[in-house]
């Protein structure tokens, strides 16, 4: 019993190790993508008549290779974060929260985003629950291949906990990379801004409230993401 | 009235320092920079220098006295109390932003990655703290 104490504690501090580690790392990466950026800027501003135009393609490409770092740096971060920090519990109208994110987000004028039925008042962490709808919503929006694409945001109320949906009538995933797609770093490719972080983030986030997650989903139709989030103490209002 | 400020930065990274400086040379009004590479030499300027800057802007991520230190110092400091304090980082770190907050400060930028968004907010910034008074020191 008490080596097994002792074995818990040591793989507390590691984890935390490990966490604070990816954070500094990221951080430290980040700055010096800043200066990156702006040198490359400068270079464009001062020399883009001398170096010519093939030139000046080149250090575009390289910016946009620095934003996708930027943004792979910045996940790493959430990620890493999630769990590190204790949950804070606020009390969080689903319903304004949705409403804000789906504001918040570029969403192109062929695509809506609504909300079927009333979404539940409930306590939770409201930054982590933020990054969970946020991500499944930017997901089925950037995926979305139709002329006209609707994301519908929608509750299910179960005895013991809600069950969330967001569906899509996007490009549909194959059965194969149903479970796939949690894994860090796992992307199908299609939008080149992502990163393979989204959903791992989501899960561990679900994970942190034992909440679930899977989908429905037909190729080239469209996608239903589920995710239950459990009523208890802590998020019953 | 429009003034042009004293500013004081606190910051150990060489191209930022270019970014600002870089940055303030665009603008119509011209500021006077005075640099500091940490915390420690910060404090070495404000402790010897007979007039203190207007603002202070301050990297978190330093050698020696690091930004939060800094600041608690300045803060202490029935001196240097006054003199508004704008963190300047590339963390977004809860932890770093309710601890500043919580030492008060005059505004909190993260650094965006382009360098046109980053001369955009310093220029806001100083825009906003051109008109305000200052207790002299």
């Amino acid at each position: 019993m008490r080596q097994k104490e002792q074995l818990l504690l040591k793989l507390k501090n590691q984890n935390e190790q490990l966490n604070d580690y990816a954070h500094l790392v990221s951080h430290d990466l980040k700055s010096s993508l800043r200066s990156l950026s702006a040198l490359l800027t400068w270079v464009k501003e001062d020399c883009a008549e001398k170096i010519g135009e093939e030139s000046v393609c080149n250090l575009n490409l390289m910016e946009e290779k620095i934003e996708k770092m930027d943004k792979f740096l910045e996940d790493i971060i959430n990620y890493s974060e999630i769990g590190g920090t204790s949950l804070k519990t606020n009390t969080i109208d689903i319903n304004v929260k949705v409403n804000k994110i789906i504001n918040s987000i570029d969403i192109p004028k062929n695509i809506k985003v609504v909300i079927k039925g009333k979404l539940p008042v409930l306590k939770a962490d409201a930054r982590r629950l933020r990054q969970v709808f946020q991500n499944l919503i930017s997901n089925a929006v950037n995926f979305n291949d139709k002329e006209v694409g609707l994301v519908e945001v929608a509750v299910k109320e179960n005895e013991d906990f809600y069950t969330f949906s967001i569906k899509d009538n996007g490009q549909g995933i194959p059965k194969e990379y149903h479970e796939k797609i949690f894994n860090t770093f796992t992307t199908l490719g299609y939008h080149e801004k992502s990163t393979g972080m989204g959903l791992s983030i989501v899960k561990r986030v679900l994970d942190l409230y034992g909440g679930d997650i899977w989908l429905e989903s037909e190729v080239l139709k469209g996608t239903t993401f589920y995710f239950t989030l459990p009523k208890n103490k802590a998020n019953e209002v | 009235m429009r003034k042009s400020l004293n500013i004081l930065l606190v910051e150990d990274d060489m191209i930022e320092i270019m970014k600002f400086n870089r940055t303030i040379l665009k603008l119509a009004y011209p500021h006077n920079i005075i640099e500091a590479k940490n915390g420690e030499e910060a404090l070495d300027i404000l402790y010897k220098n007979e007039s203190l800057p207007d603002i202070i802007l301050l990297d978190l991520n330093m050698p020696k006295i690091n930004g939060i230190e800094f600041l608690s110092i300045i803060r202490k400091s029935n001196q240097l109390k006054y003199i508004p304090t704008v963190i300047l980082t590339s963390s977004n770190d809860h932890k770093d932003v309710s601890e500043c907050h919580q030492l008060g400060i005059a505004g909190y930028l993260v650094k965006p990655l382009k360098f046109a968004d980053y001369s955009e907010s310093i220029k806001t910034v100083l825009d906003y703290w051109c008109f305000n008074e200052f207790v002299q020191a």
